[in-house]
């Protein structure tokens, strides 16, 4: 670890442990390291001699007084306690309340199914419009060809040789669009279901 | 060491090294670290109440391109010092006097 490291580190513990003058108490310890660099350690072994970083928070906390220590462990205690009921609370709301929140669950799962269903069907929907173009295309081009073998009569052959143009060249005009379409879709669902799932928990 | 008691030597010990001449806080470690253990943990508390009831001061001057604090004794720090060696004197009687009571018991 390097001096910025411990620094950091440290100044890191100090907020999080709500300890007081932390801008002081870090030039403080920057000074020692610094000295301890100039004269003449490395800056890792100058680290290392450091005192930990967890004694030096347990000290900090020991110079708070006792009172303000314990109004401190009453309140963490108090909380813990709070938190402990809140849990025995709702776990005998969840088993009061089970014929109430059962039918609601079900009936919210089955909305994100069928929007999850909706969705992805939008997907295959998108790409069963391309295909089917692009099969009424191929279908009227080998009307076309047929023209050529006497099965179908000449003014059919041609209409359906422009029925194959057109539907090829639509196909070829929205294969862009529909797969960006899709790929628009495909992407929004998981991003709406991490939303949803965000909002719950 | 009964906190107290160690608290009012690391103090005294403090005030003796400064009473030497301005020091700074790396150089207070390892002169009081000599004689006895403290780390900087330790020290920047007993710094913080020194200063606060004005038995030393604090500047800071400039070294080697960055600050660097030092700290000087005040006259009520030379007092307190004359007052812990003169309590060190009883509680050096009270202890004399332990020995002996136990050494008289066993005997």
């Amino acid at each position: 670890m390097n001096k910025e490291q411990y620094i950091s580190q440290l100044k890191g513990r100090m907020e999080a442990a709500g300890i007081t003058n932390v801008d002081e108490r870090i030039e403080f310890y920057d000074e020692m390291l610094s000295d301890r660099i100039d004269s003449g350690m490395e800056e890792e072994a100058a680290v290392s001699s450091m005192e930990d970083i967890e004694d030096i928070i347990e000290n900090a906390r020991l110079e708070k007084p006792v009172t303000a220590l314990v109004a401190e462990k009453v309140i963490k205690s108090h909380e813990e306690a709070k938190k402990k009921g809140n849990g025995v609370l709702w776990i005998i709301l969840a088993i009061i309340g089970f014929p109430i929140w059962l039918p609601i669950a079900c009936v919210l799962f089955s909305l994100l199914l069928v929007i999850y269903i909706v969705l992805w069907s939008m997907v295959f929907t998108i790409f069963m419009i391309l295909f089917a173009f692009a099969i009424t295309a191929v279908a009227c081009f080998a009307s076309f060809i047929a023209m050529f073998f006497g099965i179908v009569p000449f003014p059919m052959g041609l209409s359906a040789f422009g029925a194959a143009l057109f539907f090829g060249g639509i196909t070829v005009l929205l294969f862009k669009p529909c797969v960006t379409l899709a790929k628009a879709i495909a992407t929004m669902i998981p991003a709406i279901f991490k939303k949803i799932k965000k909002n719950v928990a | 060491m009964e906190a107290q008691l160690r608290r009012g030597i690391l103090d005294a010990c403090v005030l003796a090294v400064l009473e030497r001449g301005e020091s700074y806080g790396y150089k207070l470690v390892t002169d009081i670290n000599t004689f006895i253990d403290i780390t900087e943990s330790t020290l920047y508390p007993i710094l913080k109440r020194l200063e606060s009831s004005n038995m030393l001061t604090v500047r800071t001057m400039e070294y080697n391109g960055r600050l660097r604090k030092y700290y000087s004794i005040t006259d009520n720090g030379r007092n307190r010092v004359t007052e812990l060696l003169s309590e060190w004197e009883e509680i050096d009687k009270v202890y004399r006097y332990i020995i002996e009571e136990r050494g008289e018991n066993r005997e």
